[in-house]
């Protein structure tokens, strides 16, 4: 049961599946209260994705990229 | 789960006539994940952006015998080999905490957590679990990726990526449920 609840909280499951791990939730206190604390944890971290990416650390790998990106169509075109 | 586009996924892909993006434009735009999956890995900012910026350069090296399917779960693969090549290299590893794992059944599982206490100590624990569960938890839950592509970045099986998830949420739940414990 924790594998279905588990794959109906990050919405993998669909069909029969999600719908067997919800009824059963539905009716059975303990899988409820696992199944909502399990989904709103799981949307806490979907929601604020950390830690928080530095942006001189992007803009110095976007050029890192640009700088590969500039030699390989250098070394296609000679 | 957001996956990929799922017109893509679903029609393009299997018909064959995938168009792999140019290497900048797909590099660019997985920067910020690449660069919270490092930090996830090595618990390290200077570290972090070391690794991204190799990965990039493998991956520029690399691009023209991609299939361009999976490009995060890709760029993903090689963060994490880099990763293992510098531990194994430098014999330098992140320092985890030994965490015990419970049975599924425990009561701390089922007790209500407030969401205050997880709001504010979330991320702070999942840094505390082993490798493995701490990538699982961050490439599913935090970036999103599906099982499928999980499974690829990681170099595992479905199965296997499954398994490591639910296990590192409940190790990361149960770590919430002692913070709360201890708090009331």
């Amino acid at each position: 049961m924790e594998g279905l609840l588990n794959r109906a909280a990050d919405g993998s499951s669909k069909g029969l599946a999600r719908w067997y791990a919800l009824a059963h939730a539905a009716h059975c206190s303990g899988c409820k209260k696992f199944l909502d604390n399990l989904t709103r944890m799981i949307e806490q971290m979907r929601r604020e994705k950390q830690p928080p990416v530095d942006q001189g650390a992007v803009d110095r790998l976007t050029a890192l990229v640009r700088e590969v990106g500039a030699v390989e169509s250098a070394t296609e075109q000679g | 789960m957001a996956g990929g586009n799922p017109i893509v996924d679903t029609l393009v892909k299997p018909m064959g006539i995938y168009r792999k993006a140019s290497f900048e434009a797909v590099a660019v735009a997985e920067i910020p994940v690449l660069y919270r999956v490092a930090r996830r890995l090595t618990l390290n900012d200077a570290w972090a952006e070391d690794l991204v910026g190799q990965t990039l350069l493998q991956a520029a090296k690399a691009w023209e015998s991609f299939d361009g399917q999976f490009p995060r779960s890709w760029l993903i693969r090689i963060l994490q080999n880099a990763y293992r090549h510098d531990v194994r290299r430098a014999n330098r590893r992140p320092k985890e905490v030994a965490i015990e794992d419970h049975d599924a059944q425990g009561e701390d599982l089922w007790q209500e957590l407030s969401g205050r206490i997880i709001e504010a100590h979330i991320y702070e624990e999942l840094d505390k679990l082993p490798e493995e569960y701490r990538l699982a938890v961050s490439l599913c839950d935090v970036e999103e990726l599906s099982y499928e592509e999980a499974g690829e970045a990681m170099g595992i099986p479905t199965g296997t990526v499954k398994s490591r998830l639910f296990r590192g949420r409940r190790l990361l739940r149960q770590r919430l449920a002692t913070i709360q414990l201890g708090a009331e």
